[in-house]
């Protein structure tokens, strides 16, 4: 494993507008660092309300002609953009690892294939929108539904996977007809500028703009009139201002905010089989993604042996650079959320065991690398069960029975994901049913597919991602209602 | 194996020469179908997805090969299969490889109290398909694409008069990685292979598309098995000009819908219904328009229209005509097979027929030539009247510009497509299908890929008790016990 030694020259960002690169109206500019090393890479452009001002004036133009684009000609755009990134993949990978610190393999490997295929999806669902049958629902008058794209959207999207969220984001929206302003995160913009310069040439200009900046830059994008819709990927705090903001002037709101997954494991669980599926679905992409395995609750007979095995699956859990090929996980993000983690871990109550873990990872540089942790004896109302840590950290508490495993599970203020895990069927049907999460797996976690819906209850939001769903909360219904009677 | 010559109609030169299938082929082909149905049918839809979109993709290498190919063996116009044919394949397989995951499903939930239910939409299995002549490899892609993309086999047997671009699709199903036995051609007639694959007792669902007549005998012989059967049979379609309408628009659209692919489309016009005040400016100017179509080599992009499918075809075409000429119908145009260099090829000239009687023969049975028949209506009832007084029900069309008249028509014309002020466009998001004699089952759209699958509904006690509440409506026993 080596450090970079030769030092590169830093990126000089641009915004991406109708069509091509942009210069910012603004001198002011955010770092962009590479987590694995801590070392300055780009300086990206802190967006304007000018600079928004002028993406939205550029997508509003296109919104004219592409809502007039056939579903076929929309298909044919994405199924293009997609095989783009595909036969792009390495520069992309090596770029989101700049901004992100993620194993390149794994994102080789468990990011772009899904990506390009859920683009893939969208692409074929923009031809088979949803409508009711039309008919004479009242005597004398034929009745339809029309679906039509919602207009243009403002979207903002997370630093975790960002390539991956501005696809989430742009695939349903882009499908159905929409135009978009998406704003990436200000420690992750590359991927997202380098994805609208590839979706460039099969758009027309102004379809897909991307404009960078912080907060006040994303303030801007979801109060700017132009946007018919606003959509987040994000914290709940954030899905709150966004929310507040859209209500002003009654904008569409899509938010796919924090999670804390439960992870129910009764006794009749294999454990060993338990802790492994656990540990990677906890620790992969550092544990920043909104339905990690990060909230163990085992049951009393289990609890011990699961323990155990988790432990020793986190002992081995490998932290590396992006070129580690053997690296399961990576950096955080920056040096904020190493700054939380560590927090989370530094003020652990007296009650808590770290029974591996617990701190920065030694021997990797000025990395914000932090060890794969396990926590066990925690209680239901501390800190790190009831808030998202967006870490590596695997919290394990022991219920007594179902009842309590299952009020544990939905005491949270989050509702995304969860998982049970049992050989028993009728368990099984009970839990899911009963689960207040968007989505629980039965003896798996964490794995997506395009078809399926991705989104919250509660706090975690509302609106899907992934699925028809996604591409329904893009667009409108109109019901035509004509008199046949002369 | 008895043999075929494959003619070009135009030319009446051989363009290929390919073996005939029998029942023992077909037995074969449905014993690989069935064996690749276990793998096939366990495919996951993305992996479904991903092999159609490379099978459109090689379509779409192969597009001038497969034109020209369509052109030779059906002696259709060029243009028509570089910009109809070949292309609509491409986008159906494009498609139907998006539609594949997104089956329809009711919602989960408990709908009894202590039940969970959900619904799993499973294929059917091996689907017996039976395609006509007149647009090839479109039929072929109707029946093979949605069937595959919902996790079915397919046995496909093409009409024996242009079985090339079926075994072309195939050979493309091949490269796109498809495996073996989940697209099998049998060559054959439909006495020999056709008879025995719809009533092979391991085919699970027989599609067929071609005359009503046929139609029946394929249900019938499904019928003794109970499998389930799709039919896409014959049509006459009503072309209703209302007083309103734009009479440019409706001469332009008439000869377009009643000439396209030479007449020999299921949902070709073939019965212009038009209002007496626009009646004779209607038969003028489709009758100037018809003779300035131009007949010719198919081959040439110069042509308009190309040949009939066959002598055959043509001597059927112009007996139509013969028969109601002599029964007092006027000829306007055409009625013959053009002189000079086309008289070695099955052409027909567009044929413009009036004063037919109501219950004359060409109004009555599908001519499937460049033959339309022109009716005056005395008013919008009179008019959709006549419009549905067929056994036939696969597409219409209304022409008149006003909103309430383009509404209530499109509601009162018993058929599977109304298009109004237009006759023709098929999009592949759109269902293609008919009422009463011409069928049930749909082509395209997702409609077309649910008749391909099984619906399952999955439900599950959630209660874990052995005793339910409900079996008190079966048996007491024990009740007192418990």
């Amino acid at each position: 494993m080596t450090t970079p030694t030769t030092e590169t020259p830093v990126r000089r960002l641009r915004h991406f507008v109708d069509g091509q690169y942009v210069d910012p109206l603004s001198e002011e500019t955010t770092p962009v660092v590479d987590p694995s090393t801590g070392r300055l890479v780009a300086q990206a452009p802190v967006g304007t309300a000018q600079d928004v001002d002028r993406a939205y004036a550029a997508a509003a133009r296109a919104f004219q002609t592409w809502r007039d684009a056939t579903p076929s000609d929309r298909q044919r755009a994405l199924l293009h953009i997609a095989d783009a990134i595909e036969a792009r993949a390495d520069e992309l990978v090596r770029l989101e690892g700049e901004n992100t610190g993620k194993p390149h393999a794994l994102t080789a490997s468990e990011e772009i294939p899904p990506m390009v295929d859920q683009l893939r999806f969208f692409a074929g669902a923009a031809r088979v929108l949803e409508g009711r049958a039309a008919g004479e629902y009242m005597a004398g008058h034929t009745s339809w539904v029309r679906r039509e794209p919602v207009g243009v959207v403002g979207q903002v999207t997370p630093w975790n996977y960002p390539l991956m969220m501005a696809v989430w984001k742009i695939g349903p929206a882009l499908a159905a007809g929409n135009t978009v302003v998406l704003k990436p995160s200000e420690t992750t913009p590359e991927t997202t500028l380098l994805l609208a310069e590839i979706a460039a040439e099969f758009l027309p200009a102004g379809v897909l703009n991307v404009v960078t900046g912080d907060r006040d830059t994303g303030r801007a994008l979801v109060e700017h009139p132009t946007a018919q819709m606003v959509a987040i990927t994000g914290s709940v705090r954030a899905g709150m201002e966004v929310a507040g903001a859209a209500a002003r002037d009654v904008k569409r709101v899509h938010l796919e905010l924090g999670g804390k997954a439960p992870v129910i494991v009764f006794d009749d669980a294999d454990a060993a089989a338990a802790a492994e599926a656990i540990a990677s679905a906890g620790y992969f992409n550092a544990g920043q993604d909104c339905t990690s395995a990060t909230r163990v609750l085992a049951g009393p007979r289990v609890h011990e042996d699961f323990v155990a095995a988790l432990t020793e699956q986190a002992r081995r859990s490998k932290v590396g650079r992006p070129d580690d090929d053997d690296a399961a996980l990576g950096a955080v993000n920056n040096a904020n959320q190493l700054e939380r983690v560590t927090g989370f871990l530094q003020r652990l109550p007296d009650h808590a065991q770290v029974l591996t873990g617990g701190g920065r990872v030694e021997g990797l540089g000025d990395g914000f690398f932090v060890e794969p942790t396990v926590v066990a004896g925690l209680r239901q109302d501390d800190e790190i069960i009831q808030n998202e840590v967006f870490g590596p950290v695997i919290t394990v508490q022991r219920f007594t029975d179902e009842d309590e495993a299952l009020r544990w599970a939905n005491g949270v203020q989050y509702g995304l994901a969860s998982s049970v895990w049992t050989k028993d069927f009728g368990r099984a049907m009970r839990m899911s049913r009963l689960l207040d999460f968007g989505c629980v797996w039965i003896n798996t976690h964490i794995p997506l597919v395009a078809e399926m819906p991705h989104g919250g209850f509660k706090h975690s939001g509302y609106g899907k991602d992934l699925s028809m769903y996604a591409l329904e909360d893009y667009t409108r219904i109109k019901h035509v209602m004509a008199s046949i009677e002369a | 194996m008895a043999t075929r010559d494959v003619v070009n109609p135009a030319t009446g030169e051989v363009v290929a020469t390919v073996e005939l299938a029998g029942p023992a082929e077909v037995d074969a082909a449905v014993a690989a179908a069935r064996a690749a149905f276990a793998e096939w049918s366990r495919t996951t839809p993305a992996e479904r997805s991903t092999a159609l979109h490379a099978l459109a993709r090689r379509l779409d290498a192969m597009a001038d090969d497969l034109a020209v190919t369509e052109t030779r063996q059906t002696g259709k116009a060029i243009r028509l299969s570089r910009e109809f044919d070949v292309p609509g394949t491409v986008d159906n397989a494009s498609f139907f490889a998006g539609a594949a995951r997104l089956l329809e499903g009711r919602a989960a939930g408990e709908y009894s109290p202590g039940h969970t239910s959900w619904t799993r939409r499973e294929p059917v299995g091996v689907v017996g398909s039976v395609a006509p002549w007149n647009y090839p490899l479109q039929m072929a892609g109707w029946k093979v694409l949605p069937a595959v993309a919902a996790g079915n086999t397919v046995v496909l047997k093409p009409s024996e008069l242009t079985p090339l671009t079926s075994l072309m699709l195939v050979d493309a199903c091949r490269d796109a990685g498809i495996p073996d036995g989940v697209v099998s051609v049998v060559v054959g007639t439909g006495p020999q292979a056709g008879e025995a694959l719809v009533a092979h007792p391991d085919v699970d669902m027989v599609s067929f598309t071609g005359s009503t007549a046929v139609g029946r005998r394929v249900m019938g012989r499904a019928a003794e098995r109970g499998a389930r059967v799709h039919l896409e049979l014959g049509g006459k379609a009503p072309f209703v000009v209302l007083d309103d309408a734009d009479p440019e628009a409706a001469v332009h659209g008439a000869v377009a819908g009643a000439l396209v692919n030479t007449g020999q489309d299921c949902t070709a016009a073939t019965r212009a219904i038009v209002a007496r005040s626009l009646y004779d400016e209607f038969v003028s100017g489709v009758a100037d328009l018809m003779r300035s179509v131009r007949v010719g080599d198919p081959a040439d992009p110069a042509t308009d229209m190309g040949s009939l499918v066959s002598q055959r075809q043509q001597e059927r075409v112009h007996g139509f005509v013969e028969r109601a000429r002599a029964a007092g119908a006027k000829v306007v145009t055409g009625g013959r097979a053009p002189g000079g260099d086309l008289a070695r090829g099955a052409f027909y000239e567009p044929t413009l027929v009036t004063g037919a009687a109501p219950d004359s023969e060409i109004l009555r049975e599908e001519v499937f030539g460049p033959v339309l028949v022109v009716l005056p209506h005395d008013g919008d009832d009179d008019a959709i009247a006549q419009a549905n007084d067929t056994p036939y029900g696969l597409a219409a069309s209304v022409w008149t510009r006003d909103v309430v008249r383009a509404q209530d028509a499109t509601r009162r014309i018993r058929a599977g497509c109304v298009w109004v002020n237009d006759h023709i466009p098929i999009v592949s998001e759109m269902p293609h299908g008919g009422y009463k004699a011409s069928g049930f089952g749909k082509d395209m759209s997702v409609y077309s890929l649910e008749e391909y699958t099984n619906v399952k509904h999955v439900m599950t006690d959630l209660t874990g008790t052995a005793r339910k509440e409900w079996h008190r409506t079966v048996f007491t026993v024990g009740e007192d016990h418990r």
